[in-house]
């Protein structure tokens, strides 16, 4: 059966996309603030989220691209409110989010004043992408023991990372699981065939259950993780995981913080579909084909998120989710005022 | 025996390459007009390489013998060419040059070259096909975990035929029907639970003719167990297999005086099992499997066989009582068997009262939604109460279980176990994969008796632990 490579068009990391996003946001803001000399800071907030929504509406599946603008917005509104003089009270905090009365008038705020400390933050927070996958590694490595098995599916390139770490201290054992339509363990397999202390082999997913039984870890990554613990993952986890969860194995899911979306998971999600013909030949097309590239898996099945910032157990990633994103931002709809929804709804 | 070759090729080309270099070595000067010092120093530099190849030789003959492989071996030889032909083209490497290997070599000799320049050189050169024959061998068994090394890699045709004449060696005759049985479970042309048992079936009745009947009690043994040693190394016994077999014995054994049997008695006797306890126990699985599914069911498939098939025959041909019947079908690779099962469909009527869906098995928990039911075939009812199916039943499984989707294993009565076991790790078979291929592809796993709802036997509908308890 003939195996589809994705055609190697400079594969970018969730960090680099990021990074870009970023990049060119704060073009577009120091534009602005050039061009337009009355500009307030709800001007600013305003051009970002209509970007966050182009890029939503450009590729529904990215969420990292949305999470850089909610980024970006988060530094524009921690900005606004501290040169508007505004004492500690009107910083976000738990406490205040529940008592606050007085909603912040972005408006009254010149772009002008904002300018270097946006900026600064701005350098700051691509600092911080830049070196996300190299801080999410070394958390990662501390939960392989030695001459452990570790099950993996499918090629990650931050889970990679963690296993490179691993080995530079102890040997330990993968076991790379193969799922289609992807078929990327085998990439996998023999990134892992040259790091020494790595006894590497390949497996298919119908083999996942049958081996779960000598696993000691498993360990994934994910495209997306939405706010309540579910993922938008390879096809394939969802089974790996509840395989895991039936054997008592400790799952970890390494991604980066940048990834955590502030919706919640559901089966409606977007998902991308690929061309069956990745999996059957033509004259065996009668029947209806299902296949889909990621899986949506529910909350419940992952033990530890490992990201860049720290490991971090499911119940705490609203945590996450608050320090990293303005609440206001949670919501970014198509054709919005300036939302001040606070459910979290739809990306 | 594979150890051995790379030495005494080497050994072979090492004296061609001698000659050689003796041969080529006059030609050039000859050409070039070189000096008598440059000629001696060049007979110098050759006779200082030929001593260290054979140094080397010597080292990897006592490496071969403790068992390391034929990639070093490969080394020397290789090397010593490359520095007597002296042009850049020339530059050979082992595919995995080892740390030993590089302390072994002169520094006079060429750096590792990239993998285009071994391609040209092992067209011409006589050495390197040894060598890389050997790597699939050797990383094969390098790619499994390591819980599963104690599984036999799977025979193929070579090793069948050679122990075939090691057997005929020793005097004892092999049947052509068992030959052939052997070579198609090795290459595991034999899909389903029971092909296997009525191919040994049909092997056996050719044998049996073979023996005179006064003489069967006292000959059979002694005819048998060479063929079926043979068909054991292929691979091991499915259950319906050995309880044929055991069946045989106990027929034998109780066989009265010769005067009271007919003729062909042990092979109606063998017929009579296959007819009884295979053909008519798939009708009355296929009946009860039929009452099973009710209208506007939605049927999850894995891997299913001409059982199957004939049961959704069955129920299409049923007409207007059930009209609207639809089947996902799942497959993984390497096998692909639920694309063997499409081509089966392909035009076929069922078609056009049973729209299909094709999915890969990572996919199930997305169409689990859709799913009234999962319908799966098992190999084995282990005596604790497990099912032993193709590798995926117990992923599958497990993963309906969570959504609380009914999972139906079809199995025949006969196909219960004295075996116990608890997980797919300590019994065991390796399947094939192509060459190219590093991935470890095992059998069967082991479904847990809690996550299969119900058992269909020609005996009834029953739970998993309704499997018989070995009395001790």
């Amino acid at each position: 059966m003939q195996q589809q490579q994705q055609p190697a068009a400079k594969e970018l990391h969730s960090n680099q996309l990021a990074m870009q996003v970023v990049r060119r946001l704060s073009k577009r803001l120091q534009k602005r603030q050039q061009a337009e000399s009355g500009a307030t800071a709800a001007d600013l907030i305003q051009m970002v989220r209509r970007e966050a929504v182009a890029c939503a509406g450009r590729d529904p599946v990215d969420a990292v691209s949305q999470n850089a603008c909610r980024r970006v917005l988060k530094i524009l509104r921690e900005e606004a409110v501290h040169s508007l003089g505004a004492s500690a009270q009107l910083l976000s905090s738990l406490q205040n989010n529940l008592f606050s009365e007085r909603p912040i008038d972005y408006s009254q705020v010149k772009a002008d004043s904002l300018r270097d400390a946006v900026s600064a933050a701005i350098k700051e927070l691509l600092l911080e992408l830049e070196t996300s996958l190299d801080d999410l590694r070394s958390h990662g490595a501390a939960h392989i023991g030695e001459n452990e098995v570790v099950l993996t599916l499918g090629y990650s390139h931050s889970v990679a990372r963690v296993l490179q770490t691993a080995a530079a201290t102890r040997k330990f054992q993968v076991i790379v699981c193969d799922s289609g339509p992807n078929f990327s363990g085998s990439r996998m397999l023999q990134l892992l065939k040259t790091v020494p202390q790595i006894d590497a082999s390949l497996i298919t997913d119908a083999h996942a259950f049958a081996v779960m039984s000598r696993v000691h870890r498993c360990l994934l990554s994910a495209q997306t993780v939405f706010a309540d613990g579910g993922l938008r993952a390879e096809c394939g986890t969802h089974g790996l995981l509840l395989a895991a969860k039936r054997h008592s194995v400790p799952v970890l899911v390494c991604t980066p913080a940048h990834k955590l979306a502030p919706a919640y998971h559901s089966v409606e999600r977007a998902n991308v579909y690929l061309n069956p013909a990745c999996l059957l030949e033509e004259n065996l097309s009668f029947a209806e084909v299902h296949c889909p590239k990621y899986d949506l898996v529910p909350p419940g099945l992952v033990t530890l998120f490992v990201t860049n910032l720290g490991g971090l157990a499911p119940a705490h990633l609203h945590r996450c989710l608050a320090e990293q994103y303005h609440q206001d931002d949670y919501s970014i709809d198509a054709g919005e005022a300036d939302g001040d929804a606070s459910v979290l709804d739809e990306e | 025996e594979l150890k051995m070759l790379p030495t005494d090729s080497k050994q072979r080309s090492g004296k061609e390459k001698q000659q050689k270099e003796k041969q080529s070595l006059p030609a050039s000067s000859a050409q070039e007009g070189k000096s008598a010092a440059q000629l001696r120093a060049e007979r110098r530099e050759l006779q200082e390489r030929q001593r260290a190849a054979k140094l080397q030789k010597q080292q990897e003959q006592k490496q071969a013998g403790g068992g390391k492989g034929g990639s070093k071996t490969s080394n020397p030889s290789n090397k010593a060419e490359a520095g007597s032909k002296k042009s850049a083209e020339q530059k050979q490497s082992a595919p995995i040059p080892t740390s030993a290997d590089k302390k072994a070599q002169s520094s006079k000799l060429a750096p590792p070259g990239d993998t285009h320049q071994q391609q040209q050189a092992a067209n011409k050169k006589k050495s390197p096909p040894p060598q890389q024959q050997q790597q699939p061998a050797d990383s094969s068994v390098k790619s499994l975990p390591s819980f599963f090394r104690h599984l036999k890699p799977p025979m193929d045709a070579e090793q069948i035929t050679s122990s075939v004449y090691n057997e005929q060696f020793a005097q004892s005759q092999i049947e052509a029907a068992f030959v052939q049985l052997s070579l198609m479970v090795a290459h595991e042309q034999l899909q389903g639970p029971a092909a296997r048992c009525l191919g040994l079936a049909r092997a056996l009745r050719q044998l049996l003719c073979t023996v005179p009947v006064q003489d069967l009690p006292r000959l059979i043994k002694p005819k048998l167990d060479p063929n079926m040693r043979l068909l054991r190394s292929a691979k091991p016994p499915t259950v319906l297999e050995s309880y044929l077999e055991q069946r045989l014995a106990n027929w034998v054994q109780s066989a009265g005086s010769s005067a009271e049997n007919s003729d062909h008695w042990l092979v109606d006797r063998m017929n009579e099992f296959v007819i009884e306890q295979i053909e008519k126990a798939r009708v009355t699985m296929r009946a009860s499997l039929k009452s099973k599914i009710n209208n506007l069911d939605c049927i999850m498939l894995y891997k299913p066989s001409s059982l199957i098939f004939e049961c959704l025959e069955d129920i299409v041909s049923e007409g207007t009582k059930m009209p609207d019947v639809r089947i996902i079908l799942l497959d993984s690779p390497p096998s692909w068997e639920g694309q063997a099962f499409l081509r089966r469909l392909q035009g076929h009527r069922l078609l056009s009262k049973c729209p299909v869906r094709y999915a890969m098995l990572s996919a199930a928990p997305s169409l689990l939604s859709d799913t009234s039911k999962l319908v799966l075939e098992g190999q084995a009812l282990t005596a604790n109460g497990n099912v032993l199916a193709p590798v995926g039943t117990a992923y599958l499984a497990n993963v309906a279980w969570s959504h609380r989707i009914p999972c139906l294993v079809l199995c025949h009565a006969c196909q219960t176990w004295d075996q116990v076991l608890i997980d797919s790790v300590s019994y065991n078979e390796l399947g094939r994969v192509s060459s190219d291929s590093q991935l470890c592809n095992i059998q069967y796993d082991l479904t847990p008796g809690d996550l299969v709802t119900a058992l269909i036997t020609e005996r009834g509908v029953l739970p998993c632990t309704g499997s018989p308890v070995p009395s001790h």
